[in-house]
């Protein structure tokens, strides 16, 4: 494992060190201050689980409202229901052996679910075949980062790279050379060429092909990967494009969610948008109503 | 052999955390007599439901923007709920001195 995945692995156990620490402290603290310091320990913990995810945005938004807003209200709330001269102030818990099995139950079903309930695919697929005539057919897949996790927006940190595999299965494979390029997705729907091999590098071994190109050097758009093949005599097999439904992406280079979610608020959330500012509207004016002091005639 | 590496298995790393929390959550939903408290197990849980929707969303390919849209919605819906229940507590306090959850008993009546 190289350095830097060690790293990342490193910064995940503490970041979650830190959120389940924070958790049992919210649960158990004896003092509610307290509790409400070790909330504030686990929000900041889940911002930097959100970062490490690299969902920006919700970086943004968890630390702005949770805790500038709603950890403000929850200690106002604590310091507005105590004395503020109490010196012991404290936060009585009743838990039973009951309520502690309860609990102990819901984690293991929810872990055996996870576990056992569904598996969750780390390999990477092939997607699909492709044939180049005399050359024979060529598998590919395609994956990202050290070879484990499939394709995701995401990834992780150090998962800049997607790869794509190709396998040639055919005595011609060892004679004719593979070239790899990308096409982007134009605003028009049209794909355009990308220079050949400028943005892509490949190496070969025992005719296994395996290209890879960096996301955070193309432009932010869609692609998708295109495959020919080059025999000794200089002929060319035409493109063959690598998708696993025809027409769709094979993955996008965005700079961070920030984009994507301002157009999915203008666009197919526009309802769920209105509807949630009028929401918080009704709870402004709701919280202000119930907290007056009542005026008796 | 498991492999508990984030770097090799992002997903179920996420998951297993944000189960841990619920159920850290749901603990002190049903312990505490402090609303304030309860309130907090609340955040918890739905922290806990964030970080499964932020990363499902970025794990899972082909799975899009949704996930982190809702858990947007959810923080949303909670600065909401949290502005709410202040009022309420704030509400109990001025009219029973207290606020524990198991002596508010006036809907009894």
């Amino acid at each position: 494992m190289p350095v830097s995945e060690l790293l990342l692995n490193l910064v995940f156990y503490i970041v979650a060190a830190a959120a389940l620490g924070g958790g049992i402290a919210v649960a158990t603290s004896k003092n509610i201050v307290r509790s409400a310091f070790a909330l504030l320990t686990v929000l900041f913990s889940v911002a930097a689980l959100y970062a490490l995810m690299r969902a920006d945005f919700i970086v943004a938004a968890q630390i702005l409202i949770y805790v500038g807003g709603i950890l403000v209200l929850i200690i106002f709330a604590i310091m507005l229901t105590h004395k503020i001269t109490d010196v012991k102030l404290s936060n009585e818990s009743s838990p039973g052996p009951v309520s502690v099995t309860a609990c102990a139950v819901l984690f293991a079903l929810i872990i055996a679910a996870f576990v056992y309930g569904y598996s969750w695919n780390t390999e990477p697929r092939v997607v699909r075949g492709s044939d180049f005539g005399k050359a024979g057919y060529g598998e590919l897949s395609m994956y990202q980062g050290g070879g484990k996790t499939r394709l995701t927006p995401a990834g992780t940190i150090l998962d800049g790279f997607v790869r794509l595999k190709l396998k040639l299965r055919s005595q011609a494979a060892t004679t004719a050379r593979a070239q790899f390029g990308l096409v982007k997705l134009k605003k028009t729907g049209e794909w355009e060429d990308l220079p050949a091999e400028k943005p892509v590098r490949f190496s070969v071994e025992n005719g296994s092909y395996a290209a890879w190109t960096e996301r955070e050097r193309l432009e932010e758009g869609k692609y998708r990967w295109r495959v020919r093949l080059v025999d000794e005599d200089g002929t060319e097999t035409p493109w063959a494009e690598f998708s696993a439904v025809k027409g769709t992406v094979d993955f996008a280079s965005e700079k961070g969610l920030t984009r994507a979610i301002g157009r999915a608020f203008m666009g197919p959330y526009l309802l769920a948008f209105e509807v949630v500012s009028v929401l918080l509207l009704a709870a402004l004016v709701g919280a202000a109503f119930l907290a007056r002091k009542e005026v008796r005639e | 052999m498991i492999d508990f590496a984030f770097s090799r298995h992002p997903l179920e790393n996420i998951l297993v955390l944000s189960a841990a929390l619920f159920v850290l959550g749901i603990f002190t939903i049903i312990t505490r007599r402090n609303a304030v408290s309860v309130l907090m197990g609340v955040e918890l849980v739905l922290n806990a439901a964030n970080l499964n929707f932020v990363g499902f969303s970025q794990y899972v390919p082909g799975a899009g923007i949704h996930g982190s849209m809702f858990s947007i919605f959810v923080i949303l819906l909670a600065a909401a709920e949290a502005a709410v229940a202040l009022a309420i507590i704030i509400g109990m306090y001025q009219n029973f001195g207290r606020v524990d959850v198991d002596k508010a008993e006036l809907m009894k009546e």
